[in-house]
């Protein structure tokens, strides 16, 4: 069943299509969701909670658009909600996205494993550092490869956000941003 | 860089994070049924913070109060209720490009508007360079007489793939005015080709039920000492279904004027007195807290207490808050070169000043497509949390934190970036201050002893609550003998083979039917000896009594939905004809001869019952605005509407083919089932669950052949295990019958 089919049956009622969807993606999307809430348990419950809500939202799901990258968006969404709710407004007195990228870029050209493997764990705790927003920014371009505007718009997004508090994010994704296009 | 290089390396590395294999299907799947659920924050203990400096709220000097007027309304914040409650008189929406745009819930108490809006159905940001121009500036409400309310708030509620909600607050619509125009948010970004913004929703507004949900709201009036000394108070206290929602203020006392406290610097910690971590998240969006602080500069807070069994009192600590320093301002002068380039960077600039009071310097100057990043450092371990810049007629860009040591800030041009040299304007810094400040609490009375929540207090009387449930279900009647027809039941679709059984409606005498099935619609012949179901590879006719089954020869793979007619002549049924498309509906005989489309159309559509002498199908439609009940004519092809529940599903039609029985939103925290004329009218509201709880609720349900009875499922949650069952409801004398099996109950048939 591919998904295509999966959502069709799933449109019509039969959660065997959703029980494809569970299996085929649920892995990567707690891998997503882990990215940005930094816990297991938690991240579990955020997809859980994102296919539950596409169960019941699948009627608006426009199938001429791939499955895949619409459920890790919202996964990524709903996760970045749980982290603030969960770790409020505050400002990261630790984090530094910069790092976070020098271990990226360090990692994709390392040759040994075991150096390959330490520098994922730095990653890891990098990104623990850094505040929910800066997260997901993180996981926004680099693991979902939405464009510039797109992160622009889904930080800022829903409206009515404290404006001030997403300076550090903004500042850190500007850094961000601008390393990657010395890069290029 | 290969930015798939990157999602490769994030994705390798969450994986080798997560200690277990992923199986959530179990979870999920046992909820899907649910009609309401809440996400359960596990929160990572927070690090005890150090105390330097202990404040204490004297709790003796302490006064509490149940407000009079003000209330708490989920979903919608603290309400004034010296005027009376108005409420929105329905859903307004507004589809255009398949955007719809929505208005859910709109309430007006005597201090406010508040609106909830929604937007669903956008598949990518079809036009991000108009969406960067769009901001929270076009939100409005107008008045019939043309004048404009002014916005308090707006807080985003929740987020998702394809749309957003949020919550705006405006000033309130004066009474005896009882109509408002919403514009909504810019919505450019969104559209394919949308242009001009011309959205507008027209809103009506009826005064509130009796019974809305409105929670009393305990204010705590602290002594003038204690509030003199304590920056940080608490003022209003809510009791929840499943806690405490604490509000209050942090207020620096003494600052200069051209000083303010913002926020919280890092996140408060919450711990009783043995020293434990008590869970809570922030709360602000819950209480509809104004983004503009407190008039002395400082900021609200509210916290949401996940629970009510601690050891008393609880102590809440705060060890830094921001501050701006709004008259703070420093200058200096830049030389860029006669030619500056993107990525330029310029260092060891020896450009030194003093901001706020402390010494700070240029770390380096980056040039960006619109104009320069400048980063500063601290000389004296001051943490800057931002500064605005401003070079002749820049305009702001980003500016933040990087890292503990430095801080920056981005000044953007319109038009053509400036060479050469160029003055340079800081103001409005950020900095963190250290403090430690803390507060306690403990409830006046003991929360085991608590008095029923307003939900409660408040629901609808109606046949079948959580409290006529837990009655029936503890002190269980004989189930009727006289129950008519066979149900059809299915485990849990965990098992990996499920079965179909056959049993009588209490769930006695249970004969599996067939293994294997994973299309879960079931139907019978009028006389109910034979069944009609899906397979993989079409539509079947089974004899109950023998067993035997045969295909239905122009059956194919993937028809489904089946009904048969209560005179026997026909069957319906949905076939998918492209995979991308939504079914259509198909009739053929009993016997199998006469396949034939019965509308060119095609819907999400569900089909739900027939009139009594085969001459009309009814069907569900779900489209954008909900579920739609309709009927589609055999003789002729056509197909009208009848009924369209607000925020529920069409759930069946009476044997008579008379009435419906569907689920409807009662108001923002209860849902109801009702039972009704097609149309909708002379409705009777059969049961009522609050979606705020999460200890009872119900979903699906099957009437009988003889109409008398519904058999609904049941979601009841005790000691965090949730039990599916199913219950029986005599509609003409309320009785509740519980019954024990757990299975899914697929169909109840003659």
């Amino acid at each position: 069943m591919d998904d295509l089919q999966a959502i069709q049956r799933l449109k019509n009622g039969d959660i065997g299509g959703l029980e494809a969807l569970v299996t085929r993606y649920q892995s990567k999307a707690v891998r997503a969701a882990f990215l940005v809430v930094h816990d297991e348990s938690l991240a579990e419950d955020v997809v859980q909670d994102t296919f539950i809500r596409i169960y019941r939202r699948i009627q608006h799901f426009d199938s001429s658009q791939s499955f895949e990258p619409y459920l890790l968006r919202s996964v990524v969404n709903a996760a970045l909600n749980v982290a603030q709710r969960a770790e409020g407004r505050h400002l990261s007195l630790e984090g530094d996205l910069a790092q976070v990228e020098g271990w990226l870029s360090q990692a994709s050209s390392v040759g040994s494993e075991i150096e390959y493997r330490e520098l994922k764990q730095q990653i890891i705790a990098a990104l623990s550092k850094l505040e929910p927003r800066q997260r997901a920014a993180v996981i926004q371009r680099y693991y979902l490869n939405m464009s510039e505007k797109e992160m622009a718009v889904a930080l800022e997004a829903p409206p009515g956000t404290v404006k001030w508090i997403l300076n550090a994010a903004r500042a850190k994704l500007r850094s961000l941003l601008g390393s990657e296009r010395s890069a290029k | 860089m290969n930015e798939k290089l990157y999602r490769d390396i994030l994705d390798s590395a969450a994986g080798d994070s997560l200690s277990r294999n992923t199986n959530l299907w179990p979870k999920i799947s046992a909820q899907v049924e649910k009609k309401s659920f809440m996400l359960s924050l596990r929160l990572r203990p927070m690090v005890l913070l150090l105390i330097a400096v202990l404040v204490l709220l004297a709790l003796s000097g302490a006064v509490y109060a149940i407000g009079q007027s003000l209330g708490y309304i989920p979903g919608i914040g603290l309400v004034d209720q010296n005027a009376p409650l108005r409420i929105l008189a329905e859903p307004v929406g507004l589809t255009r490009d398949g955007v719809t745009v929505k208005v859910e819930e709109a309430v007006i108490s005597a201090d406010k508007t508040v609106i909830k809006f929604s937007m669903e159905g956008v598949s990518q940001y079809a036009n991000p360079q108009d969406l960067t121009k769009c901001d929270d500036r076009s939100t409005g409400m107008s008045l019939p007489d043309g004048s404009h309310l002014n916005m308090i708030a707006g807080y985003g509620l929740d987020g998702w793939a394809s749309g957003y909600e949020a919550r705006y607050t405006f000033d309130p619509v004066p009474s005896g005015v009882n109509d408002a125009t919403f514009i909504p948010p810019c919505l450019q970004g969104y559209m394919p080709n949308a242009n001009p913004e011309d959205w507008k929703l027209a809103l009506h507004f009826i005064p509130a039920p009796s019974q809305m949900t409105v929670m009393p709201v305990i204010e705590v009036t602290p002594s003038l000492q204690a509030a003199n000394q304590n920056p940080l108070t608490l003022e209003k206290v809510i009791e929840t279904d499943n806690g405490y929602i604490l509000a209050g203020a942090f207020n620096l006392p003494n600052l200069p004027p051209n000083e303010k406290v913002l926020q919280f610097g890092q996140p408060p910690s919450i711990t009783d007195a043995s020293g434990q971590d008590v869970p809570f998240t922030f709360a602000d969006y819950k209480l509809d807290l104004p983004a503009e602080k407190t008039p002395a500069g400082g900021f609200l807070w509210a916290f949401d207490l996940d629970g009510k069994q601690f050891d008393w009192p609880l102590t809440i600590t705060v060890n830094s808050v921001a501050v701006q320093f709004s008259g703070a301002q420093a200058q200096f002068e830049f030389d860029a070169g006669p030619n500056s380039t993107d990525g330029q960077i310029w260092e060891n600039l020896n450009i030194h000043f003093e901001l706020a009071g402390h010494p700070v310097q240029a770390l380096n100057v980056i040039r960006t497509p619109a104009g320069y990043q400048f980063n500063f450092v601290s000389d004296d371990s001051t943490v800057f949390n931002s500064v605005d810049i401003s070079i002749g007629d820049s305009m702001q860009g980003l500016t933040g934190m990087n890292g503990l040591d430095s801080f920056g800030s981005e000044a953007k041009f319109a038009g053509a970036v400036p060479s050469g040299r160029m003055t340079v304007l800081l103001s409005h810094p950020v900095i963190l201050e250290s403090g430690n400040w803390q507060t306690q609490w403990k409830p006046e009375r003991d929360p085991t002893l608590s008095t029923p929540t307003a939900a409660s207090q408040s629901a609808p009387q109606t046949c079948l609550t959580a409290d006529s449930w837990k009655a029936a279900f503890a002190n269980p009647q004989p189930i009727p003998t006289d129950l008519p027809g066979r149900i059809f039941l299915q485990p849990k679709l965990d098992d990996p083979n499920p079965a179909i059984y056959v049993a009588n409606p209490d769930g006695s005498n249970k004969q599996e039917v067939g293994r294997g099935w994973k299309f879960q619609f079931v139907s019978t012949s009028p006389d109910g000896a034979q069944a009609l179901f899906s397979q993989e590879d079409g539509l079947y006719i089974m004899n109950l009594a023998t067993g035997d089954k045969r295909r239905i020869p122009d059956s194919l793979p993937g028809d489904f939905g089946a009904l048969w007619s209560p005179g026997g002549t026909r069957i319906a049924f949905l076939r998918v004809e492209s995979p991308t498309s939504y079914p259509s509906i198909y009739m053929i005989n009993a016997d199998g001869t006469g396949l034939q489309k019965a509308t060119d159309e095609t819907g999400d559509y569900y089909l739900r019952g027939w009139l009594p002498d085969d001459s009309a199908l009814f069907f569900a439609e779900l489209t954008r605005a909900g579920y739609t009940l309709k009927k589609l004519e055999l003789s002729s092809g056509t197909i009208s509407d009848f009924f369209a529940p607000k925020g529920g599903n069409v759930d069946a039609i009476t044997p008579d083919g008379k009435g419906v029985v569907f689920s409807e939103r009662i108001d923002e925290t209860n849902q109801g089932l009702y039972i009704a004329h097609l149309d909708g009218s002379n409705r009777r509201l059969i049961a009522s669950a609050s979606l705020s709880s999460e200890s009872w609720s119900f979903g699906q349900t099957k009437l009988s052949p003889d109409g008398k009875w519904l058999a609904i499922v049941i979601y009841a949650t005790t000691a965090n295990q949730t039990d599916e069952s199913v219950t029986l409801l005599n509609l003409a004398t309320c009785q509740i019958v519980p019954l024990s099996y757990k299975d899914n109950l697929l169909a109840w048939t003659p």
